[in-house]
């Protein structure tokens, strides 16, 4: 079995994964027994063993016991700054590959979607976004025989909008991939070539807005919960695009989306786009059968051109009308097709 | 070489020569530099030792990816010679440019936040809302000692910097990438003339 054919074969063998064959059009690592491993010496390889669930607990405690005054939207917004800091950090110490290294052009480039995340996106949620429809659903229906929520205990909470919300994702998120109108927006998306730490920005606006809607907001729970399960978005979502190799232990692997689902989700091989759906949980991909264990190096489309802002801006528009036009051209065919038979 | 733009073109280009040291004839450093070149357009002119390059969209690792076009020239002759460069960046100038898209976003943010709050104060004497009631604790967790929630209406005054209106973020990204500006002006120069002396000089180490 060819578990790493060479680049630049036209098509590949690939991998049999259920009734998939993956790595067919480019290269894929299956299984995590062929998954590189963190090379150097014992301090090095505990750190990146157990730095990311010592991180995940640590801000679980930090959220779960700080006072209220501490506990706000504006620590978190902080908080993520530095984390992302020391994130690229750890990319420039263990890099995953030499071939994602950082430069100061993605950089700027990465830095400017995150930008129109905080400001474009933010300004399309406040009017349109989960708050807006969160905000509708809660006045169309009489939620009230929902408010023992508020009641449970507060990890209880957290976990439940972490799920709710990543189930929601999930299901927009493998809909971008199977549904014409919802793919051209996420399409730019996929042309990253490289995965560091903000790249999870890099998309059209539009795409980022879809993407964030979910459906954990319609339902009442304490405030301190929704900054839990942030929390929890965070130490775990923060690694899907990330340059770093990290032994992560078996559990968080079953549980959790890393930069391995994720580099198989981004990777040139069509049926590798096709899978690990899932943001923050990979458990709802292995129940709806769309998981891959795996990794890959060579990611993005039309074999890794990578595409320029001007071109994401204006893509959903362009692939819109050619999409539009080969509908109508298609069916004034089966009409004329029709006509004749008849 | 030819400057449309004097002066201000020092925002996007850069220009300077390295040394080529020991000498090379000419045939043979082009012949070195055309690895840089594998994408994008070429132009080799060996009579007049010059070389015009534009690639209008580089791959992320490209090491000429932020100096997307330009030319180099060879000066000089087997006595000392030097490739004079002259290279522009459209990646330099879009950056330099980002933090007016920046203000203005922070512009549309005040605007829009005077707006709302227009619209609120209208609204807010034709409906005065009742605050909620706190939600409770579970017990496991006063328990284990994690705060209790505070009463909806003792943080009204708190936390101007949680507005969802705050061009905070806008004025910040403006500053982040006038920064970005900065050491992206110094540091690719640097990093192009180290890729050129390194490439030219690839053969003759030792």
């Amino acid at each position: 079995m060819v578990l790493r054919p060479g680049i630049g074969d036209s098509k590949m063998a690939g991998v049999r994964v259920g009734n998939r064959i993956v790595g067919a059009d480019s290269p894929v690592t299956v299984g995590w027994d062929n998954v590189e491993r963190v090379e150097g010496g014992a301090f090095k390889k505990a750190f990146f063993t157990y730095f990311q669930p010592v991180m995940l607990f640590a801000a679980i405690a930090f959220w779960y016991y700080a006072p209220n005054e501490i506990a706000v939207a504006s620590t978190g917004f902080k908080i993520f700054i530095g984390f992302s800091i020391f994130l690229m950090l750890l990319e420039w110490i263990n890099p995953r590959y030499g071939s994602w290294n950082i430069t100061w052009k993605e950089f700027a480039t990465d830095i400017f979607y995150l930008g129109m995340g905080m400001t474009v996106v933010t300004m399309m949620e406040l009017y349109w976004g989960a708050d807006a429809i969160t905000e509708w659903v809660q006045g169309a229906f009489d939620w009230e025989s929902f408010a023992w929520f508020v009641a449970l205990p507060l990890l209880v909470q957290a976990l439940a909008i972490s799920l709710i919300f990543d189930f929601g994702q999930y299901w927009m998120h493998r809909g971008m991939h199977n549904w014409q109108p919802l793919w051209i927006f996420h399409a730019p998306h996929h042309y990253i070539t490289q995965l560091n730490v903000y790249k999870g920005s890099v998309g059209h606006p539009i795409e980022l807005f879809l993407i964030g809607l979910g459906v954990g907001g319609f339902f009442d729970f304490l405030p301190r919960a929704f900054l839990i399960a942030g929390a929890i978005g965070l130490m775990v979502g923060s690694y899907q695009h990330i340059n770093t190799r990290f032994n992560s232990p078996r559990w968080w692997r079953f549980l959790f989306n890393t930069t391995d689902h994720h580099s198989v989700h981004h990777s040139q091989d069509y049926e590798g786009t096709r899978s690990n759906y899932g943001t923050i949980w990979i458990i709802f991909d292995r129940m709806f059968g769309t998981c891959v264990d795996g990794e890959a190096e060579l990611l993005g489309m039309e074999g890794g051109r990578r595409m320029k802002i001007s071109e994401t801006m204006v893509f959903p528009w362009t692939e819109g009308r050619k999409a539009w036009r080969d509908w109508i051209a298609q069916r004034r065919e089966a009409k004329q097709i029709t006509g004749l038979e008849s | 070489m030819a400057r449309k733009w004097p002066v201000i073109d020092r925002i996007w280009r850069s220009r300077g020569a390295v040394p080529v040291d020991p000498p090379l004839p000419p045939g043979e450093i082009f012949d070195r530099l055309s690895g840089l070149f594998d994408q994008g357009e070429l132009e080799i002119d060996q009579a007049n030792r010059r070389l015009d390059y534009r690639k209008p969209n580089p791959a992320a690792q490209d090491k000429l990816a932020t100096f997307s076009n330009g030319s180099l020239e060879l000066a000089g002759d087997n006595q000392g010679q030097l490739l004079r460069y002259d290279v522009g960046s459209p990646a330099l100038l879009l950056t330099f440019l980002a933090p007016l898209l920046f203000l203005a976003l922070a512009q549309g943010f005040v605007m829009l936040g005077q707006w709302e709050e227009s619209k609120e104060a209208s609204q807010a004497e034709e409906e005065d809302e009742e605050d909620e009631e706190p939600g409770e604790l579970h017990w496991f967790d006063q328990m284990l000692g994690a705060p209790a929630p505070e009463d909806p209406g003792e943080d009204e005054e708190e936390d101007e910097e949680d507005d969802d209106y705050s061009p905070r973020d806008a004025y910040g990204l403006a500053a982040l990438f006038a920064l970005i500006y900065l050491v992206g002006r110094f540091l690719e120069p640097y990093l192009f003339r180290k890729t050129l002396r390194r490439t030219i000089h690839a053969g003759s180490e030792p």
